[in-house]
């Protein structure tokens, strides 16, 4: 039956899945009307600066507060010796470790939390952290991890010496956390001793920080008379939060309330619970009185949530003809100070083992061990989920390696090791159930569309003038929407999410959710999905998210999950709303359910012209003329623990030219083809993909937390740190094709993170693809001007014609 | 970071004065631009501090200074200086090795090695300007070293010496005149380039 | 990032101005357009307890030209300079520079005497000025004097500036007819310092080359003037192998901190390609090939 145009135009109105519609936060941020938590002020509301270790490993001797507090303004100083009778100068980690949340007795990393100030002001709170006077007994610190597994290491955690555990399995060394392994190591070993082929790469994933524009911070306010706290914090899941305040303060679940208001950009930056949030409140708890506390540029790079920081081995073998047969990798991941990554998968090193990647690959075996070193704490998902852009490095870095070594061209190894469309659900030799996929079609649509052919021939003849131009290839795939609750679980609260709608009377109507935007357009997508499921206009649909007290529970927003988790759950609650007005609406017309048809905002009687009730009729019927025995309302909520994962991927091409007396690289091309499953604004996936892209050029051209031999932080602030503006990043042109997920609702699987983790290994292949004619098989990121210039140099590429 | 720093310098006076200078702790702080000793602990321990100022900056470091070697025979002195500025947001430890050296004919070498290692702020965020600094410190500290031993002397080079000794600036911001003076002292002096780690 | 407390003066003449520096002496600095100095007061590295803004004495802005001379009003702004057509036509080089600095806020608030004052080696103008052989005029508390901006650097933020002093004017030179000049800077983003970069300005006269200034950026104490590689190619008729020469001599007065824009060779190396492409793109300037 053909669609009529009034049946078109009526979709149209209602500006649901598929609709590129304007995102309906940006009015607000345009024009300056964002509220941020900085934006928060309250009667009677104080200051809180924190008192920072200089050292990167230190005995603290003594602290005096005396000379701050004798300063006009001051109220408090609070250290480790004012928490320890409220039990909370240490917090457990998400991680099963513990963190100090100031420093008890000593510092384990440089600008560890010491003492907070609380002041009337937040000038007077900057001059009296200056007035508190710490000594300190300087130890030896450990910044590299594989110096940390020495056996004469200085020994970073004391609090655990003695202890053969630390959360996560056995400890090995006083510096070690955890050890562990999936695969089948004694098959994949016997693989690798009998193949034809085998290649082996160090690399290394840099500490980075994902940098949000907006820092951390929070507003805590302890109301004494009515017994209740209520936070404002910069929270990517403030539910969560709401249940580790509790458990933390004693204070019941039902007198916390957590709000997360708009959020400037997270990218797993806001997901963890940080030292300054729980001083915060207790200092609000103790004076009575709401206290502001919000890091600076310097206090968010240096401490709050680094990512990254995998020193990865890879290897691969293969016969002759590049037929992958086994993929090996052994990591040592730095961890920090404390172990207190914010993960919820149940697997320490999260969902790495998904680095097999979108390959054929019949045995392999990871190992991964975790280490303490005098560098914050963190390990959090930049813009990914949990270790997947390590995992995503490691096999599409390994297989450029084994391409040139076998002197394939490097698209046509990845075609020779595809998993097939026809294998899907594939099951991966790590233990995945890979959805759906179609690979081959997505590499092919984009050598086609940049001349693939073209370009390797210029290659050639730049080759030949001694010019450098690199051509990178990625067909990644991702594992996104965390997560099945029998996978995830963040202090054993499992990993649904939640979708809650209400209809009002004359058919607008609100839902709220347990995810929480901090960018990426939850008021303007989620409304789409409930105009699409049940025919109300999205321009009638408010979202609201972030509030515990007035939203559903919910796990929040990072690792892709809110499309695959909370818009399966608004999907879902939305049928169930439908059902129910499909119940209403054969009351209404006197007929069977089952002689309705659903069309696009109406039922209509089958067979029958002109019987039909829309959503508005029937949401004022539910509220005056619903059928014997049912509930008045039209109102629901859905908690959705999803089946499995979903598998978002792509396939993306980087062009870039190296000036070789500078070590400069210039993005002249980068190709992006994404496939997200169902797509329900392309203009936001269009506007996430940039975004990704960019912080992926960020990361693989520039971005690093590097640290001296004494533990002190070089890049702590945005003169240092790679942060692109408009003016160096390139241009992106996109693509897609869509290849629904089977198991979810609408067939959607998440695609903010697959342009970071997709990205990051196509542009340094690019960069190695540059060198690969001369024998380098491998320079690692990031790669500036500078560190790409050492080659050139070492390999003499820079000298001149003596003329 | 780490600043590593070697440099010699010819001393207009006597192996043996200079020798003899170089073992008064206090009077050797205080060729350190900025620097003076406020307190004896005993023997070989002392309390100080330091105004560095370079520029709009000004950091106060305050610490310990340990004597920690004196070889009479190689007439070589081993110190190690400790400070934590003020605000409590940086520290610098300085080991530092100074011999005097005689190159006959009443010549005399000053030698110094030092070993600068900042944390906290001033590693993380003025790293740029570290070397500058120390290089600075180090070159006003010979030329006030040097002026202080000939001052010791007799004459009219003792007398001259002791007019600068006299005009030597507190902390090591300066006039420009009197920098403009050390700039002239050292050029062609064969310092060593700093080496920086960090 | 909070700086501690000063007090605030925003004097409406250069005469108060000078009192006010002469009054406060060591304890006040100078505010222009505060890039430079009021990061370094919210990291609390400099603490000065007066800042001095020059912002509402309208004398020290504007560009003018007089008998050959381009007067140029310390407070002039980057953006300003970028803006002025009087500078595209009469001395390129200065707005080509300008436009490398940081980014367009800082190049809104920042000015060209702030700059030149500040004593940071890593600042642009600086070469720019030797490269041109500028003068700078000084007032201070004794009357006026005007010195050549070569010479002007003693060392990292040491100039011969005194106490009181205020740098309120660039005088540069127009350069002749058969000039040709260029600003070759590398860094690692918009924003930042340079990692090394050089200024040429360069007379031709046929195809000799009759005078050349080359002045470096952020590779030693103080910006550098490249006397030996001048030397080099003023007089002769530059080919690429006294270009190649003048590079290596450029190299050899480099001396860089060592930073996370790279170490001592990057660096130096830098410096030398930088100073390659300055030289090439001025000779082409001059000849009328390239604008």
């Amino acid at each position: 039956m053909a669609t009529s145009a009034e049946t078109l135009e009526r979709e149209d109105r209602l500006g649901g899945i598929g609709c590129s519609r304007k995102r309906k936060e940006d009015p607000r941020f345009i024009q300056g009307k964002g509220n941020y938590v900085d934006d928060i002020k309250m009667p009677g509301m104080v200051y809180g600066d924190i008192v920072r270790s200089p050292y990167a490993h230190a005995r603290i001797k003594s602290i005096n507060k005396d000379r701050a507090l004798a300063l006009p303004g001051v109220h408090a100083v609070i250290t480790a010796e004012d928490l320890k009778p409220l039990n909370l100068h240490w917090m457990p980690t998400l991680a099963g470790d513990v963190q100090a949340v100031l420093a008890d007795e000593k510092v384990a990393f440089q600008n560890q939390e010491v003492a907070m100030v609380i002041a009337d002001d937040r000038y007077i709170a900057a001059d009296a952290v200056e007035l508190v006077e710490v000594e300190y007994e300087e130890l030896p610190p450990v910044v590299d991890p594989h110096a940390s597994m020495k056996p004469d290491a200085p020994v970073i955690r004391e609090d655990l010496v003695g202890k053969d555990e630390a959360g996560q399995g056995k400890r090995i060394h006083d510096n070690h956390i955890f050890t562990w392994e999936a695969g089948e190591k004694a098959a994949t070993d016997s693989i690798f001793d009998g193949a034809e082929i085998t290649v082996k790469e160090e690399m290394v994933n840099p500490r980075v920080h994902p940098c949000p524009l907006e820092t951390c911070g929070c507003v805590a306010s302890m109301d004494k008379i009515r017994g209740d706290l209520t936070v404002y914090m910069t929270s990517q899941a403030p539910h969560i939060v709401r249940t580790v305040v509790s458990m933390l303060s004693g204070v019941p679940e039902s007198k916390v309330r957590i709000i997360s208001p708009d959020i400037g950009g997270g990218f797993g930056n806001k997901v963890g619970v940080y030292p300054g949030y729980v001083v915060a409140i207790v200092a609000s708890i103790v004076l009575g009185r709401p206290v502001k506390w919000i890091e600076d540029r310097i206090e968010n790079l240096s401490t709050t949530a680094f990512a990254r920081d995998y020193h990865m081995t890879g290897e691969l073998a293969s016969d002759r003809e590049g037929h992958i047969k086994a993929l090996r990798v052994n990591v040592l991941a730095d961890h920090g100070a404390f172990n207190s990554h914010a993960q919820p998968t149940k697997w320490p090193a999260g969902l790495f083992s998904v680095c097999t990647g979108s390959y054929d690959i019949p045995n392999a075996y990871v190992r991964v061990d975790g280490v303490y070193t005098n560098k914050a704490p963190g390990g959090v998902a930049y813009r990914c989920s949990f270790r997947v852009t390590e995992a995503v490095y490691v096999i599409e870095r390994m297989i450029d390696v084994l391409a040139q070594k076998l002197d394939i061209d490097k698209a046509e190894i990845r075609r020779r090791n595809f998993i097939r469309p026809e294998q899907f659900p594939y099951h991966s030799a790590l233990g995945w159930e890979y959805d759906s996929g179609d690979y081959p079609t997505a590499l092919d649509k984009v050598l086609e569309a940049v001349d693939y052919e073209g370009l390797r021939r210029e290659q050639a003849e730049k080759r030949a003038r001694g010019e450098l131009m690199g051509i990178g290839l990625c067909t990644f795939t991702e594992i996104v929407g965390a997560g099945p609750s029998k996978a995830c679980d963040v202090l054993g609260v499992g990993m649904f999410d939640s979708c809650e709608i209400r209809v009002h009377p004359t058919g607008s109507a609100i839902a709220r959710m347990g995810t929480i935007t901090q960018g990426q357009g939850h008021q303007t997508t989620y409304a789409q999905i409930i105009a699409s499921e049940l025919g109300i206009p999205s321009e009638e649909v408010e979202i609201e998210e972030g509030d515990t007290s007035t939203a559903p529970y919910g796990l929040g927003t990072y690792g892709s999950r809110s499309t695959p988790v909370g818009g399966a759950a608004t999907a879902q609650a939305a049928r169930k709303l439908r059902d129910k007005a499909r119940r209403i609406a054969a009351h209404l017309l006197e007929v069977s359910e089952d002689d309705l048809d659903w069309d696009v905002d109406r039922f209509k009687v089958k067979g029958v012209p002109g019987q039909e009730k829309t959503m508005k009729e029937i949401a004022w019927a539910a509220y005056n003329d619903v059928p014997d025995g049912m509930e008045m309302g039209l109102e629901t909520v859905e908690y959705y623990d999803p089946p499995n994962f979903t598998f978002p991927f792509g396939a993306y091409l980087c062009v870039i030219d190296i000036d070789r007396y500078t070590g400069e690289g210039k993005i002249r091309r980068f190709y992006a083809l994404d496939d997200c499953g169902t797509r329900i604004n392309p203009m936001i996936i269009e506007g996430q993909i940039h975004g990704g892209l960019t912080e992926a050029f960020a990361v693989a051209m520039g971005q690093e937390l590097v640290f001296d031999e004494q533990g002190n932080l070089l890049s702590g602030s945005l003169l240092d740190y790679f942060l692109p503006t408009a003016w160096e990043t390139p241009k992106w042109e996109t693509d897609y094709t869509v290849t629904p997920s089977p198991h979810h609702p609408l067939g959607a699987k998440g695609v903010a993170e697959s342009p970071h983790v997709g990205g990051i290994p196509c542009i340094s292949n690019a960069v190695n693809d540059a060198f690969s004619h001369l024998g380098v098989t491998h320079i690692g990121m990031p790669h500036t001007a500078f560190n790409v210039w050492k080659t050139i140099h070492s390999l003499g590429l820079d000298k001149r014609d003596q003329t | 970071m780490q600043v590593k720093l070697q440099k010699s310098f010819p001393i207009e006076a006597s192996p043996g004065d200079s020798w003899q200078f170089l073992q008064d702790i206090s009077e050797v702080a205080a060729c350190v631009p900025g620097a003076r000793i406020t307190e004896q602990v005993d023997e070989t321990n002392y309390k100080g501090q330091v105004v560095v100022k370079l520029g709009p900056v000004t950091a106060t470091f305050k610490g310990d200074l340990e004597v920690k070697g004196v070889d009479q025979e190689k007439r070589e002195l081993q110190l190690t200086g400790k400070g934590m500025d003020s605000k409590g947001t940086s520290s610098a430890t300085m080991d530092l090795n100074v011999a005097i050296q005689d190159e006959g004919e009443g010549n005399t070498q000053l030698v110094g090695d030092a070993t600068v290692t900042v944390t906290g702020k001033l590693a993380s965020f003025g790293a740029r300007m570290m070397t500058q600094v120390a290089d600075q410190i180090l070159n006003q500290f010979v030329v006030n070293f040097s002026n202080r031993v000939v001052a010791m002397g007799e004459g009219a080079e003792a007398e001259a010496a002791a007019a600068k000794v006299a005009e030597q600036p507190r902390e090591i911001s300066a006039l420009a005149l009197i920098w403009q003076t050390v700039i002239g002292f050292l050029k062609g002096l064969f310092g060593h380039k700093p080496s920086t780690s960090g | 990032m909070i700086p501690g407390s000063f007090e605030y003066h925003r004097p409406a003449t250069l005469d108060d101005a000078v009192s006010l520096l002469t009054e406060y002496g060591d304890e006040a600095r100078v505010l222009a357009g505060g890039h430079s100095l009021l990061p370094m007061m919210k990291l609390r590295f400099a603490e000065p307890a007066h800042l001095v803004d020059l912002n509402d004495i309208d004398t020290l802005k504007g560009i003018t030209e007089e008998q050959g001379v381009l007067h140029i009003g310390a407070m002039t702004t980057e953006n300003e300079l970028i803006a002025s057509s009087l500078l595209r036509e009469k001395c390129p080089l200065i707005p080509e520079a300008a436009e490398l600095i940081a980014d367009p806020q800082v190049r809104n608030r920042g000015t060209i005497g702030g700059d030149i004052a500040h004593g940071d080696p890593s600042n642009d103008h600086p070469a720019v000025m030797m490269a041109l052989d500028a003068d700078l005029v000084l007032r201070g508390p004794a009357g006026e004097r005007v010195v050549p901006a070569d010479g002007f650097y003693l060392g990292t933020y040491y100039t011969l500036l005194e106490p009181g002093e205020i740098l309120i004017g660039i005088r540069v030179p127009v350069p002749p007819s058969g000039s040709g000049a260029s600003y070759q800077k590398l860094k690692r983003k918009t924003g930042d310092y340079a990692t090394a970069a050089s200024a040429v300005c360069l007379q031709m006269e046929g195809d000799i080359c009759r005078k050349i200034n080359i002045a470096l950026t952020n590779v030693g104490p103080t910006a550098l003037k490249a006397d030996e590689a001048m030397q080099v190619l003023a007089g002769q008729n530059i080919n690429d192998s006294l270009v190649g020469e003048a590079v290596r001599k450029a190299m050899a007065i480099c001396d860089p901190a060592v930073d996370l824009r790279g170490d001592v060779e990057y660096r130096t190396h830098m410096a030398g390609e930088m100073t390659r492409r300055a030289i090439n793109l001025a000779l082409e300037r001059a000849r009328g090939n390239r604008s």
